[in-house]
C-alpha cells in the first residue's frame, strides 16, 4: 500500500502522525468519572473533530467507565469500572467532588444495596489510576459546582486527592485540550505542566495578550454594549486574567468563540469562576 | 416478588436511580431518584441579574442553550425589553441547533444500544444485553449508522457556535436577542450544515426508527403512563405556518385545552428538601432547604403539577398538542416522535433563515431596575422549561427553576400520586427479571436530565 | 494636555522606541535608498518629539498650572464605579488611584470588587508588595 502522508488531504495527517506514533503502543485503559457537574465536558469531548469521537475510542484508548456513553447499566456498569482498578489505566474526572453528607449529594452508583458515592469513587480510583486528569473548571477548581454559598461542599479533585493531577480547565474544556493531553501522555509522557498543573501548551496564553481585538484595548476603542466589534474590557472582560489558547483556537471548528461573538470572555477556564468573574457583563 | 434497583441508569445525563418491585413478571411499584444535587436556585441569590444567563446554562451541558434561553426570557420579562423580529429569529434558530445535537445523540448513543448490539468498541458494545431481535445485516447498518451520527450531531454544534460563540454554554443569547452580527458568510455556513444534517435525519434516522419499531412491536403497547401532556409551547411567535410549531396547551383526558401557567406548583413531600410549605407556586419566596437525610424522601428532583396534576412533557407532548403525530403514546411512540420532531425543527430552521436579514444584533445597553419579577416559560429539547426572576435591590431575590425532567422524573406527591417516569414503568412486563431491559428502555424514552433536574 | 495622562508617558515611550529601532535599522542597511527612507522617518520622529516637548513646556509656564490633589468623600468616590461610562477609582491607604484601564480590572470589577470604595483592607489580604500600586495612576486623597 502506498501510504505516503503528504497525498492523503491535508485534514488527516494530524490523525495519521497519531496513529503512526501510536501503532506499537499497548491501548491504556481510561475511566472516564462523572461528578456533582453538568457532563458538559463529555459533551465537548464528542464534539471533536480529527480526531472524532470515534477515533479516540478506538485508535487511542480503551474506555473502560463512562456512565454517558456506556452500553451497560446499573451493577454491570460499576463492575466494569471496579475490574478496570487491577489494571493501568488513566483516570479522567470532570465534576467536582461533592462532600455534603458523607458524599450522598452526588451518588455514582448502587453496588451489592451499598450507594457508592461520587467521593468514593473518586478515591477508589483515585488512589490507583496512573494519570488523573481534572478535566473542566469544576474538577480543577470547584467552578460552578463550588460556587457560593456552596450548597452541596463542593470541593476540586487536588483538594480532595492530594496527589499530582493534571488540570484542564475550561467551563466546558475544549475537546483539543483534553485529545491533546491525552495524547501526550500516550505518546510522550506527561506534558509540561505550569504552576497550577496545567498543561502549558494550552494554558500559557493570555487571552487578552492574543486576542484579535487588542489593537481596539490599545487605541482605548471600548464596547459600550455587546454586539460592538470592539474591545469589550469595559464591559467586564476577563481576557486579561485569563489564559488559555481560545483567541487563536477558537471553538467547534468554527473561526467563532465567545469575543468573536462580541460578548466579553467570561474566565471561565480560570480558578475563582464563577464567583470571582463576576459580574459577567456590567455596563 | 423481587426488588430491582438500576443504579446508574448510564446513557441518560446525571444520576438516576430507578427502583421497581415486580410480581409474577409484573411491575408494581416504582421508584426514580435524582441522585445529584448541586443548588443553583441558592447559589443565584444575591447575584447581578445578568448573570443568570451564563450561569444557570452551567446547569447542564447537554441542554445548556435551553436554560440560558428561558433566563434571557425571564429577564426580558423582568426589564421590559422586546427584541426584534431579526433577533428573535437567529436567536430561535441557534435554540434549534440545540435540538438537533440533542435529539440525534439521545437517538444513536443513548436509545440504540438499547435495542442493537453496539458498535465492537468497548464500552459501546452491549455484552450483555438479552432481547436483541434485529438480524446481524441490519444491526451492522445501524452500528454503521451509530459512529457516522457522531458527525452530524457535532456539526449541529457547529453551527451553534457559528452563531453563539461556543457549545455547550454559548454567549450568543442574551437579553435583547443575540450578540451576533449575521453575515452571508455564517449565513450559507449554517445553511449548508443544516441542510446536511437534515437529509441525514430523512435518509438514515427515521428509517433506523422505524427499523427498531418493526422489531420491537410491543413497546408500542408498554410505557404508556398517564397519557397527560404538557407544552408550554415552541416557535410560537410566527404567524405563518412554515416557521410555526405549537402553542401552549394541555391534553388531559382525550382533550387539548388552554394552558394557565399560575397552576404550575412544586411538591417537596417525598423530596430531599425540608420547607414551611410543601406545596410552592414557582413564584413563592419560600426558603427551601436540602436535607439529605429527611424521612420517606427518595429523590433531589421535585414534583411539579398541574393543577395538582402530573403531567408529561418532551417531543411527543410537543407534536401531539400541535396534532402532527398522534399515532399512540408509548415508549416507542416517545422515540418516533423524537426523530419526527428533528425533521420539523429542521424544517423550520430552514423557514427563519430565509427570512433572517443581514443587520447588526441591535443590542442596547440595559439597565436593571430596583426592584421586578420576570418569567420565561419555552418549550426545549426535553419538554417545558420556567425560570422565575425575582429582582431586589438590583440583585437576584429569588429563582425558581422548573425544568422538563422534573416533570418527567418527578417523585410521588402529597396525594401519592406517582411522576410520569414512575407510572409509565407501573404494569409494564419484565420477562427476564436477570436483565430487566425494560426499565432501561421505558425510562430512555423520556430522554432524561437528571443535572436539569435536580440542578 | 492632562500630564497625568498616561497618554503622555505612552506616547514618549513608543517614540523612542521607534527612533532605536530605526536607527539601528539604518546602520544595518547597506542599501542608500533604504538608508534615505530611514532618514525621513526619523526626522518625522524628531518633529513629534519637539511638538511633545513644546507641550510639556507650555503646560508648566502656565502660572495655574500646579499639580493638585483633588480630595474625595467616600459619597464622592463611589460615583467612580466605572459603570457608565464613569472611571473607575479605587482607594488604598488614604490614595485614590484610577484604574480604569487595569487589565485585571475588566469592567471596573477585579475578582468581585467594584470599583469606587475604600480597597485598603481587600488590598492587604490579596496583595504583599506594594510596588504594584506605582503603576497605577494618582487621581488624588481621601478624605
Amino acid at each position: 500500500m502506498n501510504s505516503c502522508p503528504i497525498a492523503i488531504s491535508k485534514d488527516f495527517i494530524a490523525k495519521n502522525l497519531i496513529k503512526l506514533s501510536l501503532q506499537n503502543t499497548h491501548k491504556i485503559n481510561l475511566i472516564w468519572l462523572e461528578l456533582a457537574g453538568c457532563s458538559g465536558n463529555i459533551i465537548s469531548l464528542l464534539n471533536a473533530d480529527n480526531p472524532d469521537i470515534n477515533y479516540f475510542l478506538t485508535n487511542m484508548i480503551s474506555l473502560k467507565y463512562n456512565n454517558s456513553l456506556m452500553a451497560a447499566e446499573g451493577e454491570k456498569a460499576y463492575r466494569q469500572f471496579l475490574e478496570t482498578l487491577d489494571t493501568e489505566f488513566i483516570l479522567v474526572i470532570e465534576g467536582a467532588v461533592s462532600t455534603k453528607a458523607q458524599g450522598l449529594y452526588d451518588v455514582v452508583a448502587k453496588y451489592n444495596g451499598q450507594y457508592v458515592t461520587g467521593m468514593e469513587a473518586a478515591k477508589l480510583a483515585g488512589e490507583r489510576a496512573k494519570h488523573i486528569l481534572a478535566v473542566g473548571t469544576c474538577a480543577a477548581y470547584g467552578g460552578i459546582s463550588a460556587a457560593a454559598p456552596n450548597p452541596s461542599e463542593s470541593v476540586s479533585v487536588s483538594a480532595f486527592l492530594k496527589r499530582d493531577i493534571i488540570n484542564v480547565p475550561g467551563c466546558p474544556v475544549h475537546p483539543d485540550w483534553i485529545i491533546g493531553t491525552i495524547a501526550h501522555l500516550l505518546v510522550f509522557g506527561v506534558p509540561e505542566l505550569d504552576q497550577k498543573n496545567r498543561p502549558v501548551i494550552f494554558y500559557s496564553i493570555n487571552i487578552h495578550d492574543a486576542c484579535p481585538r487588542r489593537s481596539f484595548f490599545d487605541q482605548r476603542v471600548f464596547a459600550e454594549k455587546l454586539g460592538e466589534p470592539f474591545c469589550m474590557f469595559k464591559l467586564g472582560c476577563r481576557g486579561p486574567v485569563t489564559n488559555t489558547d481560545c483567541p487563536i483556537r477558537r471553538w467547534n471548528d468554527t473561526d467563532n468563540w465567545p469575543i468573536g461573538d462580541n460578548t466579553p470572555c467570561i474566565g471561565c477556564a480560570r480558578e475563582g469562576f464563577p464567583d470571582l468573574m463576576e459580574p459577567f457583563i456590567r455596563y | 416478588m423481587a426488588k430491582i434497583t438500576v443504579n446508574p441508569i448510564t446513557r441518560i445525563s446525571g444520576f438516576l436511580e430507578i427502583e421497581v418491585t415486580v410480581e409474577n413478571n409484573r411491575i408494581i411499584d416504582a421508584k426514580s431518584s435524582g441522585m445529584l444535587f448541586r443548588g443553583f436556585e441558592k447559589m443565584l441569590k444575591g447575584r447581578p441579574p445578568l448573570d443568570a444567563v451564563y450561569f444557570t446554562e452551567r446547569i447542564c451541558g447537554i441542554c445548556s442553550t435551553a436554560h440560558s434561553l428561558a433566563a434571557t426570557l425571564a429577564l426580558e420579562y423582568a426589564l421590559d425589553i422586546e427584541p426584534n423580529e431579526n433577533a428573535r429569529m437567529i436567536r430561535d434558530f441557534v435554540h434549534g441547533c440545540e435540538f438537533l445535537q440533542n435529539h440525534i445523540r439521545h437517538f444513536y448513543q443513548y436509545t440504540l444500544p438499547d435495542y442493537i448490539k453496539g458498535p465492537n468498541i468497548h464500552p459501546l458494545i452491549n455484552n450483555y444485553s438479552v432481547d436483541l431481535r434485529l438480524p446481524p445485516d441490519r444491526n451492522d447498518k445501524l452500528v454503521q449508522h451509530y459512529l457516522e451520527s457522531t458527525k452530524y450531531s457535532r456539526l449541529a454544534h457547529e453551527m451553534l457556535a457559528e452563531l453563539a460563540g461556543k457549545a455547550p454554554h454559548n454567549h450568543g443569547i442574551f437579553i435583547g436577542g443575540v450578540t451576533v452580527k449575521m453575515d452571508a458568510d455564517k449565513w450559507i455556513k449554517v445553511r449548508s450544515i443544516l441542510d446536511s444534517i437534515l437529509s441525514f435525519v430523512k435518509d438514515v434516522m427515521l428509517e433506523d426508527v422505524y427499523t427498531i419499531a418493526r422489531y420491537y412491536p410491543d413497546y408500542f403497547l408498554n410505557g404508556s403512563g398517564y397519557g397527560n401532556l404538557l407544552s408550554y409551547g415552541l416557535y410560537n411567535t410566527y404567524k405563518d405556518r412554515e416557521a410555526f410549531y405549537v402553542n401552549p396547551g394541555i391534553f388531559k383526558n382525550g382533550t387539548i385545552s388552554s394552558f394557565d401557567e399560575n397552576m404550575i406548583t412544586e411538591n417537596i413531600k417525598y423530596a430531599w428538601y425540608e420547607a414551611d410549605q410543601i406545596e410552592n407556586k414557582p413564584t413563592d419566596e419560600v426558603e427551601i432547604e436540602a436535607d439529605r437525610y429527611k424521612e420517606k424522601a427518595y429523590s433531589w428532583v421535585k414534583a411539579p403539577r398541574y393543577n395538582d396534576v402530573p403531567f408529561e412533557v418532551g417531543p411527543l407532548a410537543r407534536m401531539w398538542i400541535s396534532g402532527i403525530y398522534n399515532n399512540g403514546i408509548s415508549t416507542m411512540d416517545r422515540t418516533i416522535a423524537r426523530v419526527l420532531e428533528v425533521i420539523k425543527i429542521a424544517e423550520i430552521m430552514q423557514e427563519l433563515l430565509k427570512r433572517v436579514e443581514l443587520k447588526p444584533s441591535g443590542q442596547r445597553k440595559y439597565s436593571v431596575p430596583d426592584q421586578a419579577e420576570g418569567k420565561g416559560l419555552i418549550d426545549t429539547t426535553r419538554g417545558g422549561l420556567g425560570h422565575w426572576i425575582d429582582i431586589k435591590n438590583q440583585k437576584i431575590n429569588h429563582y425558581e427553576i422548573i425544568t422538563p425532567t422534573s416533570w418527567n422524573l418527578s417523585p410521588r406527591d402529597t396525594k401519592l400520586q406517582r411522576g410520569p417516569v414512575e407510572e409509565a414503568l407501573f404494569c409494564a412486563e419484565i420477562k427476564d427479571i436477570e436483565n430487566p431491559v425494560e426499565i432501561g428502555r421505558i425510562v430512555r424514552s423520556f430522554d432524561p436530565c437528571v443535572s436539569c433536574a435536580t440542578h | 494636555m492632562n500630564i497625568h495622562n498616561n497618554n503622555f508617558s505612552c506616547q514618549l515611550s513608543h517614540i523612542t522606541y521607534r527612533l532605536s529601532y530605526y536607527t539601528k535599522v539604518f546602520f544595518s542597511t547597506p542599501n542608500p535608498w533604504e538608508k534615505m527612507y530611514y532618514v525621513n522617518l526619523i526626522s518625522n520622529e524628531l518633529f513629534w518629539l519637539n511638538s511633545l516637548t513644546q507641550q510639556l513646556w507650555e503646560y508648566f509656564t502656565e502660572p495655574n498650572n500646579t499639580i493638585e490633589e483633588k480630595q474625595f468623600t467616600l459619597t464622592e468616590l463611589a460615583k467612580y464605579t466605572g459603570a457608565n461610562g464613569t472611571p473607575a477609582y479605587a482607594a488604598v491607604n488614604g490614595i485614590v488611584y484610577d484604574v480604569s484601564l487595569e487589565e485585571t480590572w475588566g469592567g471596573g470589577s477585579h475578582f468581585g470588587l467594584i470599583a469606587g470604595k475604600d480597597l485598603t483592607n481587600q488590598f492587604k489580604s490579596c496583595h504583599q508588595a506594594e510596588a504594584i500600586l506605582n503603576n497605577l495612576p494618582v487621581v488624588g486623597v481621601l478624605i
